[in-house]
């Protein structure tokens, strides 16, 4: 047999090229701080990675530029170094490492630093990016799905679940799409392809809850923002992951049963 | 006499109730906000252990097995609202912050467990001192909690300002996310992590490993 | 019926065959190899130097003695070797010319009954061309069959078209169809491509499915899981196109007839092309002539669910040559490194749902698969599988877990109360 062709270092650095315009744009709209933040993060984490490397024998993976640019994005507020080492180090530790490396995790590191950071530090308040982000992903959205490592149904499951609430709340839908943190955290925190659900059926009621849960609350909660409300969906989608995916093989198992005998 | 000692020190490390048994977890989230919430609790459930274990011990020929449940509640609850009383009576600001988690060591599995697993079938000394060391290593754990949430949510200490935070002038910036009870279970499972670095010995088999098979054909 | 399978993935490689039969290269030894047979426990019968023909009986199952594998061609045993557990490792046959004398004859006329045919395809060494699935073995002689799938597709990558396999022998495989009639009460299911019916006049119970789409479109676990699911009860064989053909002649002549026609290609061959070739030939002789210059890598069957062997296997069709490569030198630290963890695990990608036939949840299937989790690969439908239909699924997730291999073993912890 021949080397294979989706292995995982590859995805890895496949996702990391998509997320590259991102940075660029993060850079253009935020300017040095959000570099610096940035940087910083992407050096806890290759750190991390580096100790399990050496202690467990854990490869390392390139989705730890994703996580720095999530933090660049959906982070913009005032933080101090050890505020941000700590939060990473949460995320990438007991969020990925612990459980054996990119691929073996429950949740997005992105996702869990950044839950971290907003139930940790508060106060620090947070704008969401802009539409120069939104459009940056566009050409990585597109290269994912193009080379086959994201799944449309996730993509196209949330954007109808994210519509439809937001309709029913009477809200302008073109809010959430110019907005470039919603977009980003759809793209790669949402449509994660190891943290969102694993059955073909259970993708679209993955999209649906994670689309429902942005557009609840980003508009029902006064108090939260776009950035706040896409990660917090983000976490809870990703946790009924694996409950969805069981209701579904559970119903198509005992369909097929019935159908066959 | 080395026997009765084994009940005393086991429970502290090597069989602790909340580390290795995983029992109690609730109370030891919600209390350890402050330690000296924390070191009351702590005081109450080894009262309730060790006289629990001592009634349920010393009566365990007579009652019957089919109603034995029932009456080691019985037994631990009464103690439980005496020990509430008690503090109430004592020490009333200490009671009014600790509410209702007094009154819900009745429901908490540690020491039911520990009367239906020893007190029911050892006699009255080793289950004294067995109720003793499973307070003991209870408040051990309960200890380190409570401290590491109040020291890094609130600078203090008992009370006393160890980090002077940026609210009374200082330079602490407090982690408002230990007064959060996630912060508990994430302490909690870093020092399981950390006791079964050091006792590998607790660490439970795992149900499945990942197949290492040489391959039929090698790439 | 036209069956579309939507999912599939298109796997490239250079050395694409002509889809012509060219010139056929000289064979000098065939070989039957115990790893196409690897539960049988064989009790030999022939010796080193013995000359063989058409029908002489090599060995038989020790635990089912009716199942005999045969000499497909003259000559004389050359060598057998012994391998693991007194199993028989490989039985070499140097081929010789038909040396006169009274040929073995198998006579078809008493394979008109389901009875006889069942003892026709036992004594002339044909019965293990049918496998059953679940476990993908040899069927019992006396089992029952709930349905019987003629796989006459294949989508491998540089497989042979069936369409031109065929083209000279519609008679002998419409013959092999309607003989094999008569071994199931159930239905038969002729699977082809999308194209003209490869078989005209279907007897009765059988039907003609068309399946188009990519690899693994052209692969039986996809057609039964389509056709008639076994991951509940029941036990369906399948039988190849070539066989099906070969049984064919075999009733219209008495004769066994060993040749059939395989793709040789890949990236290490100087013209691709199909080629007639007995089974089991011996690979590297029937090569020699057709290789590039370099090492090679000669692997029986296509590049994805095929292994690295002397011999043609008995159930492969094509041959494929690739270029050898050594190992690339790593530092000794990351070698170390390396070593000590853990396969890598694979990413849920989307491609990688695309590369599975049958409509079985994959991913938990890869997962309990990796872990080796026999009772949830078996509520999760793996009982329908074969080793073959995770190859493109390994390919798909990086090649770093042979989930084919798992699933063998998974597959052997589920039969073994049985």
């Amino acid at each position: 047999m021949i080397r294979g062709l989706y292995h995982r270092d590859t995805v890895g650095w496949l996702i990391a090229a998509a997320v590259l315009p991102v940075l660029a744009a993060t850079v253009v709209e935020q300017g040095v701080p959000a570099l610096e933040r940035m940087g910083l993060t992407l050096v806890v984490v290759l750190v991390w990675q580096a100790v399990f490397l050496w202690v467990r024998a854990q490869p390392a993976s390139a989705t730890a530029l994703v996580t720095a640019i999530a933090v660049g994005v959906l982070a913009p507020g005032d933080f101090a170094v050890w505020q941000i080492v700590l939060a990473v180090s949460f995320g990438t530790v007991i969020g990925e490492q612990i459980f054996g490396g990119w691929g073996r995790n429950i949740i997005n590191v992105g996702v869990a630093t950044l839950a971290f950071l907003y139930f940790a530090f508060p106060e620090t308040l947070h704008e969401g990016a802009g539409p120069l982000v939104a459009a940056a992903c566009i050409p990585g959205a597109l290269l994912l799905l193009a080379t086959g490592i994201l799944a449309p149904a996730v993509l196209l499951a949330s954007a109808v679940g994210a519509g439809v609430v937001t309709l029913g709340l009477d809200q302008n839908p073109v809010e959430l799409v110019v907005n470039g943190s919603l977009v980003f955290g759809l793209v790669f925190l949402v449509c994660d392809p190891v943290a969102s659900a694993a059955t073909r059926g259970g993708r679209w009621v993955f999209g649906l809850l994670a689309g429902g849960l942005i557009a609840l609350f980003a508009f029902a909660d006064a108090g939260s923002d776009v950035p706040h409300a896409v990660v917090f969906a983000a976490l809870l989608a990703s946790l009924f992951a694996p409950l969805i995916d069981a209701a579904v093989i559970a119903l198509s198992s005992s369909l097929r049963r019935r159908r066959h005998g | 006499m080395r026997q009765a000692l084994r009940h005393l020190y086991g429970p502290i490390i090597d069989n602790n109730p909340v580390t290795l048994q995983i029992l109690g977890i609730c109370s030891a989230l919600a209390v350890t906000t402050s330690l000296s919430t924390a070191l009351v609790m702590c005081a109450a459930l080894t009262a309730v252990l060790v006289s629990g274990n001592i009634m349920i011990s010393a009566i365990r020929a007579h009652i019957p097995t089919t109603i034995r449940l029932i009456v080691q509640i019985t037994i631990i609850a009464s103690l439980v609202i005496v020990t509430d009383q008690i503090i109430q009576a004592f020490a009333f600001e200490m009671s009014e912050r600790l509410s209702i988690f007094v009154g819900l060591i009745v429901t908490n599995c540690l020491v039911l467990g520990r009367a239906e697993a020893f007190a029911m079938h050892n006699p009255v000394v080793p289950s004294a001192l067995d109720g003793l060391g499973n307070g003991l290593g209870y408040s051990l754990i309960l200890v380190i909690v409570g401290s590491i949430r109040e020291l890094f949510g609130a600078g203090t200490l008992l009370g006393f300002t160890i980090l002077p935070t940026i609210y009374g002038g200082g330079w602490f910036v407090p982690l408002n996310l230990m007064m959060l009870a996630p912060s508990a279970f994430f302490i909690l499972g870093l020092l399981i992590w950390t006791i079964r670095s050091i006792r590998p010995v607790q660490v439970e088999p795992a149900d499945f490993e990942i197949s290492i098979q040489p391959d039929r054909r090698a790439p | 019926m036209r069956i579309v399978a939507r999912r599939g993935l298109t796997v490239s490689l250079a050395g694409a065959p002509i889809q012509e039969v060219g010139a056929d290269p000289v064979a000098s030894h065939v070989g039957v190899m115990g790893a196409d047979y690897p539960v049988m426990r064989t009790e030999l019968l022939v010796e080193e130097g013995q000359s063989v023909e058409p029908g002489t009986a090599l060995f038989r199952d020790r635990n089912r003695p009716r199942i005999v594998v045969t000499s497909p061609v003259f000559g004389e045993v050359e060598q057998i070797s012994i391998g693991h557990r007194r199993r028989l490792s490989a039985l070499t046959i140097a081929l010789g010319e038909d040396s006169g004398g009274e040929p073995i004859r198998f006579p078809p006329g008493q394979a008109a009954t389901p009875a006889g045919l069942r003892t026709f395809l036992l004594e002339s060494g044909l019965w293990p061309a049918l496998r059953t699935r679940p476990f993908e073995r040899i069927p019992d002689p006396d089992g029952v069959a709930d349905a019987l799938f003629i796989t006459a597709i294949d989508t491998a990558p540089h497989a042979p078209d069936p369409r031109i396999v065929l083209a000279d022998r519609a008679e002998d495989f419409a013959r092999g169809v309607e003989a094999l009639t008569l071994l199931t009460e159930g239905p038969l299911f002729v699977c082809q491509d999308s194209g003209p019916a490869l078989l005209e006049g279907l007897p009765e119970r059988v039907s003609l499915v068309r399946f188009a789409g990519a690899h693994p479109a052209g692969l039986v676990g996809t057609h039964i899981a389509r056709l008639r699911p076994v991951d509940g009860q029941g036990t369906v064989w399948h039988i190849g196109y070539q066989d099906v053909a070969a049984l064919g002649r075999a009733l219209a002549s008495g004769k066994l007839d060993p040749v059939r026609t395989i793709a040789i290609s890949g990236p290490g061959l100087r013209s691709a092309r199909l080629v007639r070739a007995p089974l089991g030939v011996d690979l590297h002789g029937l090569l020699r002539s057709e290789i590039t210059a370099g090492a090679k890598r000669i692997i029986s069957g296509p590049i994805l669910s095929g292994r690295e062997s002397r011999y043609l296997a008995r159930y492969h069709q094509q041959v494929t040559v690739l270029d050898r490569v050594e190992p690339r030198r790593r530092h000794w630290l990351l070698g170390a490194l390396r070593q000590a963890a853990a396969p890598a695990p694979f990413i849920p990608t989307q491609a990688l749902e695309q590369s599975f036939g049958p409509n079985l949840p994959l991913v938990p299937l890869l997962r309990a698969l990796s872990i080796e989790d026999a009772q949830t690969c078996e509520r999760l439908g793996c009982k329908a599988l074969a080793e073959e239909d995770l190859a493109l699924a390994s390919y798909a997730s990086g090649g770093s877990t042979d989930f084919g291999a798992r699933l063998r073993a998974v597959l052997d912890r589920i039969e073994e109360p049985a």
